[in-house]
């Protein structure tokens, strides 16, 4: 029985080499094919705060809490992102906005282990532009969103320099009421959606496709300021180091969109549709 | 003494009048002087030219010398009849003296005309009235004569009436005759005046004389009337008079005698027929013509008195407090006769029910039966006749009784009932004289007032049935406006509402049916009158309660706004400030709807509706006002009464919860 136990043992280390090996070759050689990735788990938590300023201009305030999994608990075994990220919006219509703003992005180490000189979180900054579209279709709506971030990030190390660079990102979304003949209030919706984040810059030598999310939300509309809704994420993109490599992640994506008015009511008269 | 001539209908003859005053200042301011007057003048009524002479002796004017006055209008009369009249005398120290003719005419024309000596002539038509005789210091002497004649075309077609009577100083004498178009009297006087001897009345429609009184010095002892071939003798006063009066032999005398012959022959009549009062009425009222004009214009004493002889009973004090005591009968008899002769409605009542057509018919018994006598008697009494009758010779034991014999028309049929008089008084008819008349008086008015106590109820019974009858159509109108109401407002509404209105229909049925069961007709109309305002209520608190679900829903429109959803980039609506209208719908109106069916009184239904309708406009007003301390105040508030205060809602009083 003793003898078993060690034979088995021996198998487990030489399978843990084995698989290593690959990774520990990517730094270097692009692999004859692409390599992807188990994926990761992964569970956000991400609140959407959209606080009306005036007549068209309107405070992006969102803060995500995104965990990832570690050792042997799925989704949520560490702390992988925090984001709070911030914009000043205008409303050219209710089809057509733009925001321009910036982010502070802790990133958590989650190396298993940390190597020596390593920070447990290091900042990263952006700055970020965007213009998003909106398209009834019959019951449904139809978002277009374009989203470019100037985004400064750098390693764990203590010596570690920031690098720039450039994101590209275009998100598709629909919003299809269930129990009700539109959006609105106390309406159950589902929201499938996919975006393709693409980047450039000195760093990005052969990964241009950062990632590709597909999520599809189910949510619940309370009320016009506050909105909860949660999906299923499935994310693809390339190593930013080798492009031949893909990660995967999968997971639970929990949503709070709230957008409050502290306006008093005389301000809020006429209301954004004034001009339809 | 002037002022007498002015009649103050006549302004413009005033005015004349006036300037014959400033006239005759100068001769006022000389004294004493004679003077003319020639204008015009008006006189009792007769308004002419006038020309006379006068003099002012102290201030008065004495008429003196030749009087004229006198009236023609010719274009009048072509037009369409003329009103002539002539006095024509003479006075002597203001009084009439002298010859005097006086022609009254009231003519026509058929417009023919002639033409000769220079004037056109024209036939008249009309009545003439031609008088003349002489008067000595204002009374009438020698012989008068009136003569009215019918013309036409100018020539006498009738002579309506004619006299002649012979005067001494005003006193008639010797034979005299009077005649109308009927009737002709022939008779005599002595020296003073007194009736004497056979005065005999012909009538042209029957052979001889109709009626012969007999006068010996002026007593008349008895008259002899043919009358539908019969003749009948009448005894007069008796020979020796125990209280003789001297009267004038007129209208009064023939009452007296009328009265005597009904009293002493148990109602005979036959007086009432006798044609002599009418002739000599009509004599005096043509002298009665004169004498006005005269006395109008000087001191005169023109009317002609016959003189007789009749027996006086003078009245005793006893006597003359009875008649106070009857006289005050007949007022307040009068006075509830009145009340049946007004009341239209006891007109109408008589119809439909019996009892009230005996009593009227009990009423006219009295009137003809009992309360004529008494009127008579007062009539007697005002027209001086009554202390020329045999007093005593009211007896009453066989003509009145307290209880008399009614007949009168049924609903169906003729019917007759005996009328018991007033229940609460004895009457004892066996009396004479004004004691019985006095009786009967008393009988008469407590019978009325009887009668008119039951008529009375009767009379308000009646109004109270019709009263009620209204009331009571006013209520089912109000029954079915309201059965209406909440019959279709319960088949459209649901759930609380639904349960509020089927609770007024079950409220609104079951006061009906209590009020069917009262019995007593004053509590049915109190009752009534409040049920009519309680259903007409109660309707209006249904159709406010028809109108929740719709106003919830205005409310719900009101507060809703459309908010912009960044996240959906859609409008949607939001319900703002749902405190308030959370404290509308689910505080105050199910606590309205809850009172409504179960503690639903006709006192607090009104309330209750404006206490909704008040509600709800507080809410619609409050959506544009600043209630953020409200709101504030609101959160959890689940007390109705709290939350009518905090939203300033008030009832009409706070009955309603108390």
């Amino acid at each position: 029985m003793r003898t078993v136990n060690k034979t088995y043992t021996t198998l487990l280390i030489l399978l843990l080499v084995i698989c290593s090996f690959p990774a520990f070759s990517q730094d270097n050689v692009l692999p004859e094919k692409s390599k992807i990735k188990e994926p990761t788990t992964i569970f956000w938590i991400n609140t959407y705060g959209n606080i009306r300023l005036s007549k068209r201009l309107f405070w992006v305030a969102q803060t995500h809490f995104r965990f990832q999994e570690k050792g042997g608990t799925p989704m949520v075994g560490q702390i992988a992102q925090v984001y709070n990220r911030h914009a000043l919006g205008y409303l050219f219509s209710k089809k057509f906005n733009v925001a321009v703003g910036g982010v502070l992005r802790i990133n958590f180490n989650t190396s298993d282990v940390l190597e020596s000189g390593e920070k447990s979180a290091v900042p990263e900054w952006r700055i970020w532009e965007q213009a998003q579209f909106a398209m009834p279709l019959d019951r449904m709506m139809i978002y277009h969103r374009f989203r470019f971030e100037q985004r400064w990030s750098k390693g764990y190390l203590e010596d570690s320099e920031y690098i720039y660079r450039n994101r590209w990102r275009y998100m598709f979304r629909i919003k299809i009421p269930i129990n009700k003949p539109k959006l609105a209030s106390n309406t159950f919706y589902i929201a499938p959606e996919a975006e393709l984040i693409m980047q450039s810059g000195e760093a990005v030598v052969d990964s241009p496709m950062e990632d590709l999310r597909l999520h599809a939300s189910f949510g619940y509309i309370l009320s016009p300021r506050l909105t909860m809704a949660t999906g299923f994420l499935y994310s693809l993109g390339q190593e930013l180091h080798n492009g031949g490599y893909y990660k995967q992640k999968m997971g639970l994506r929990f949503h709070v969109y709230f957008s409050p008015d502290f306006r008093k009511v005389k301000h809020k008269l006429p209301s954004i549709h004034k001009d339809d | 003494m002037f002022r007498k001539y002015f009649l103050p209908d006549k302004i413009s003859l005033f005015l004349k009048g006036f300037l014959f005053v400033l006239l005759l200042v100068p001769f006022t301011m000389a004294g004493q002087g004679e003077a003319e007057y020639s204008g015009p003048f008006s006189v009792s009524g007769y308004t002419g030219i006038a020309e006379f002479k006068y003099q002012i002796e102290e201030g008065d004017t004495i008429l003196t010398g030749p009087f004229e006055l006198s009236q023609i209008d010719p274009r009048s009369l072509i037009q369409e009849e003329d009103d002539y009249f002539l006095f024509k005398g003479g006075f002597k120290n203001d009084l009439p003296d002298g010859y005097w003719k006086f022609v009254f005419g009231e003519f026509g024309t058929n417009n023919n005309a002639e033409f000769e000596d220079n004037a056109y002539r024209v036939k008249l038509d009309g009545i003439i009235h031609r008088a003349s005789g002489s008067l000595n210091n204002g009374k009438p002497n020698g012989k008068w004569t009136h003569k009215i004649e019918e013309l036409d075309n100018s020539e006498i077609e009738r002579v309506l009436f004619n006299s002649s009577i012979n005067f001494e100083y005003g006193v008639p004498q010797r034979s005299f005759n009077i005649e109308n178009e009927r009737l002709t009297l022939i008779g005599r006087f002595l020296r003073d005046g007194l009736a004497h001897d056979v005065w005999e009345l012909y009538s042209s429609d029957a052979l001889g004389a109709t009626e012969n009184w007999y006068f010996q010095d002026g007593r008349l002892e008895q008259i002899i009337i043919q009358q539908d071939n019969n003749t009948r003798t009448l005894k007069g006063f008796p020979r020796k008079m125990q209280n003789p009066k001297v009267i004038n032999l007129d209208e009064r005398f023939i009452k007296i005698l009328q009265l005597r012959q009904q009293l002493i022959n148990k109602g005979d009549t036959v007086l009432n027929d006798s044609q002599m009062g009418n002739l000599l009425a009509e004599n005096a009222s043509n002298y009665k013509k004169i004498d006005d004009i005269l006395s109008n214009l000087g001191k005169s004493s023109f009317m002609p008195e016959f003189k007789v002889k009749a027996e006086y009973f003078p009245l005793t004090d006893n006597e003359k407090e009875l008649l106070d005591d009857i006289q005050e009968y007949v007022i307040k008899s009068e006075e509830i006769n009145q009340f049946f002769i007004e009341s239209s409605q006891l007109k109408i009542l008589q119809l439909s029910d019996d009892d009230v057509a005996f009593l009227v018919a009990a009423t006219k018994g009295i009137n003809s039966n009992y309360l004529s006598l008494v009127k008579d008697v007062v009539r007697y009494e005002e027209s001086d006749i009554l202390e020329f009758v045999p007093r005593n010779e009211f007896k009453g034991e066989e003509n009145y009784s307290s209880e008399f014999e009614v007949n009168y028309q049924g609903q169906d049929e003729g019917l007759s009932g005996t009328f018991l008089g007033p229940q609460n008084r004895q009457f004892n008819f066996n009396k004479d004289g004004l004691e019985l008349v006095a009786e009967v008086a008393e009988y008469s008015y407590f019978s009325l007032e009887h009668i008119k106590d039951q008529l009375s109820n009767k009379l308000t019974e009646r109004q109270q049935e019709q009263k009620l009858a209204n009331l009571e159509e006013e209520l089912i109108m109000g029954l079915n406006a309201a059965n209406e109401a909440t019959d279709s407002l319960s088949s459209i509404l649901e759930g609380p509402e639904k349960q509020a209105v089927l609770s007024i229909k079950e409220k609104v049925n079951s006061d009906l049916k209590n009020y069917s069961s009262i019995e007593d007709p004053n509590v049915k109309i109190d009752r009534a009158r409040e049920l009519i305002t309680c259903f007409s209520d109660l309707t209006k608190l249904s159709l406010t309660i028809g109108n929740l679900p719709a106003r919830a829903q205005e409310i719900k429109e009101e507060y809703t706004e459309e908010v912009f959803n960044p996240f959906t980039a859609t409008l949607m609506d939001e319900e703002v400030k749902k405190r308030i209208t959370n404290a509308y719908n689910e505080v105050l109106i199910p606590h309205f709807l809850k009172k409504v069916q179960s503690d639903l009184t006709c006192e607090n239904t009104e309330e209750i509706n404006d206490l909704l309708n008040k509600s709800y406009l507080r809410v619609l007003e409050l959506k544009e006002e600043d209630t953020s301390r409200i709101e504030r105040k609101l959160k959890k508030e689940k007390d109705p009464q709290e939350v009518l205060q905090m939203l300033n809602i008030q009832a009409v009083n706070n009955e309603i919860d108390g």
